[in-house]
């Protein structure tokens, strides 16, 4: 059945996240945000929390810890390795695309550049989370 | 010998960093014109009611402007990307090729375009070589000012290299512009949109490949380019 998701968005640039919140208030489902500003606070975040999320949304390109470093030390984490990842990003540089395939992702989103557009492929790939099942942590 | 090996070394390097560099800049300047066009569009969904018919079409402008900047960075992207990463090379069927660059060419109802006979199997890179033929079927296109378009493409092969020509009965190109054009950022200006990028890309990656380029047109008629691909890479 539809459910509301806990999601977990690490990005850093603040309009990137306007983005995503506006995109989501217009949504029919209530997801739970969790952000984080970068791949280090994401770990923190994961570490310390006694749920998991069910899905993240990561951006590649940001400071401290990026976003292909967290995605390969999730991987190699039994306790993290299961979290659908999805990659945000305004980057289709075949080496990025290939890298995260590699490490394994659940999917892999340029960032169009009209908002409309932007907002209709997140709500896309939200619906399509919506109707999954996941490994509970 | 040895002093022009290390000088050879160096312009390598330097090369690469300048790709490197490119590359990184665009991205975020891209980032940032994902920002502005978000802001753009709140602006504009929010306070249309309010702001007369001329600010409404002064936005509209700055998202045109906007746009435009993010293709002029996409093909700084795509041409910085030529020859920083080697050759892939696998067997292409171009017949399958050039129904995929079709197909993903927005062609308006009144242009066709007709593949003359078989195009031929060959070894290349298939991204490369749809670029360059995606550019100049995309121009033969984009600047056809006839009210029946046509363009039509075509091959011959001699012995060691195949030549491919791309035809259109488009506006012409005139003789003065014939090298100029596949210099970078030149454009005709014909078309607001076009970045002058085009054939300066696909011009890269035949110098890559070891092919040549040239181009026969008449003004107001129509114009052909023509490349060559070895056979052997």
């Amino acid at each position: 059945m539809r459910k509301n998701l806990n999601i977990l968005l690490v990005e850093d640039d603040m309009i990137e996240i306007m983005k995503f919140n506006r995109t989501i208030s217009k949504l029919a489902c209530l997801h739970n945000i969790i952000e984080a500003k970068n791949g280090e606070e994401a770990l923190e975040i994961l570490y310390n929390s006694e749920s998991l999320p069910d899905l993240i949304l990561l951006d590649l390109n940001m400071p401290k810890i990026n976003g292909l470093e967290f995605l390969s030390i999730i991987r190699n984490n039994d306790h993290l390795k299961y979290i659908p990842t999805v990659i945000l990003t305004s980057s289709s540089d075949h080496k990025d695309v290939a890298d995260c395939h590699q490490l394994g992702i659940a999917g892999y989103l340029v960032k169009p550049l009209k908002f409309s557009d932007y907002s209709e492929s997140i709500k896309t790939v939200l619906d399509y989370w919506c109707y999954n099942e996941f490994v509970q942590a | 010998m040895h002093q022009k090996e290390q000088l050879l070394q160096k312009l390598k390097h330097q090369n690469e960093q300048l790709n490197d560099y490119a590359h990184l800049v665009s991205h975020d300047l891209k980032s940032s014109l994902r920002n502005l066009s978000a802001l753009l569009a709140w602006v504009k969904e929010d306070c249309i009611e309010k702001i007369g018919a001329e600010s409404v079409y002064n936005l509209n402008l700055m998202e045109a402007k906007i746009e435009k900047m993010d293709q002029f960075l996409e093909d700084i992207i795509n041409y910085s990307e030529i020859g920083a990463t080697s050759l892939k090379i696998t067997t292409i069927d171009l017949n399958k090729e050039l129904t995929k660059i079709t197909e993903s060419i927005h062609i308006p109802l009144n242009i066709s375009i007709i593949v003359k006979g078989d195009l031929p199997v060959l070894k290349g890179d298939a991204r490369r070589l749809r670029q360059v033929f995606q550019n100049l079927i995309s121009n033969a296109v984009n600047f056809n000012d006839k009210e029946k378009g046509l363009v039509e493409v075509g091959v011959e092969e001699a012995e060691d290299f195949y030549t491919f020509s791309v035809k259109d009965n488009g506006q012409g190109i005139p003789k003065e512009y014939h090298e100029k054009i596949f210099k970078i950022f030149t454009t005709l200006g014909y078309q607001e949109k076009s970045t002058g990028m085009g054939l300066s890309v696909v011009k890269r990656v035949l110098d890559l490949y070891g092919g040549e380029i040239w181009l026969e047109s008449e003004v107001l008629k129509g114009t052909t380019f023509y490349f060559t691909i070895p056979k052997k890479i």
